[in-house]
């Protein structure tokens, strides 16, 4: 089990109505930074990091971003998530030709080492669920902090 | 058989490199290969290469057309995203018996 990792409600914003990827990632960066959770750099850093290494993950009927950014700029791991109101285009992770409409985004803030690899595995478990992403896509704030951290508690 | 070695590539070398790493361990040990794996920076590539010496290298990101051009590189996605991961290990598979 990762230590002590639950995902905050105050993090988890619904059904947000945003105009392109960065206006997305500011807005989770400063939810994230609002609550201590990532330095004040972390905002610039992520929104170049992604421009660089872009994190958007091809699913089927949900596609989903992962934006992060390196270590030093977080101050304790979270996870933030937010849902689209419509979809903003990412590009794909690895293949930055290639654009996705994203509809659900998980901003890491992760710290080094291998303590966090058991919950960045079940974080993509999440991703792997196409069911649960459906859930977490009409859920409400309460309902996605239920339905995320029952899943990254699962063995 | 001989162990063969992975090296594992993605932009900052905590996030998605961790996860495709234990992912690719886990199922090319089912496949029976003997495997050891590590992780590295994009930046980081070339001079993995001259210490390690992997047999192939599986990056989640993008890698220069000159990066890593005297190893096998394989496109890890799939170990992210799961769809097509049993396609994805298969291949790496086979390309590593090829080469034993």
């Amino acid at each position: 089990m990762h230590k002590g990792f639950t995902l905050a409600e105050e993090v988890v914003r619904i059904q947000v109505d945003v105009p392109d990827r960065e206006a997305i990632m500011r807005l989770m960066a400063d939810v994230l930074e609002k609550e201590g959770y990532v330095k004040e750099t972390y905002k610039d850093a992520v929104l170049a990091r992604e421009e660089v290494f872009s994190t958007g993950l091809p699913l089927q009927e949900y596609c989903v971003a992962i934006p992060h950014t390196d270590a030093i700029h977080v101050n304790k791991p979270m996870i933030g998530v937010a849902t689209l109101q419509n979809p903003v285009q990412f590009a794909e992770m690895g293949n930055p030709e290639e654009l996705l409409d994203v509809q659900i985004v998980f901003m890491l803030a992760m710290q080094d080492g291998r303590e966090q690899i058991k919950l960045l595995t079940q974080l993509m478990k999440v991703v792997q669920d196409q069911e649960l992403l459906k859930r977490i896509y009409k859920a409400d704030q309460k309902e996605i902090v239920e339905l995320i951290n029952q899943k990254l508690c699962m063995d | 058989m001989r162990t063969f070695k992975v090296l594992t590539v993605c932009g900052t070398g905590i996030a998605t490199s961790t996860v495709a790493s234990e992912k690719c361990k886990e199922m090319l040990l089912d496949r029976g290969l003997n495997i050891e794996v590590i992780e590295c920076k994009a930046t980081e590539v070339e001079s993995k290469i001259l210490v390690y010496r992997p047999d192939v290298i599986v990056h989640t990101t993008i890698l220069g057309e000159d990066v890593g051009n005297t190893v096998k590189k394989i496109r890890g996605l799939a170990f992210i995203t799961g769809v097509g991961m049993d396609k994805l290990a298969d291949e790496i598979a086979d390309y590593l018996k090829s080469v034993e």
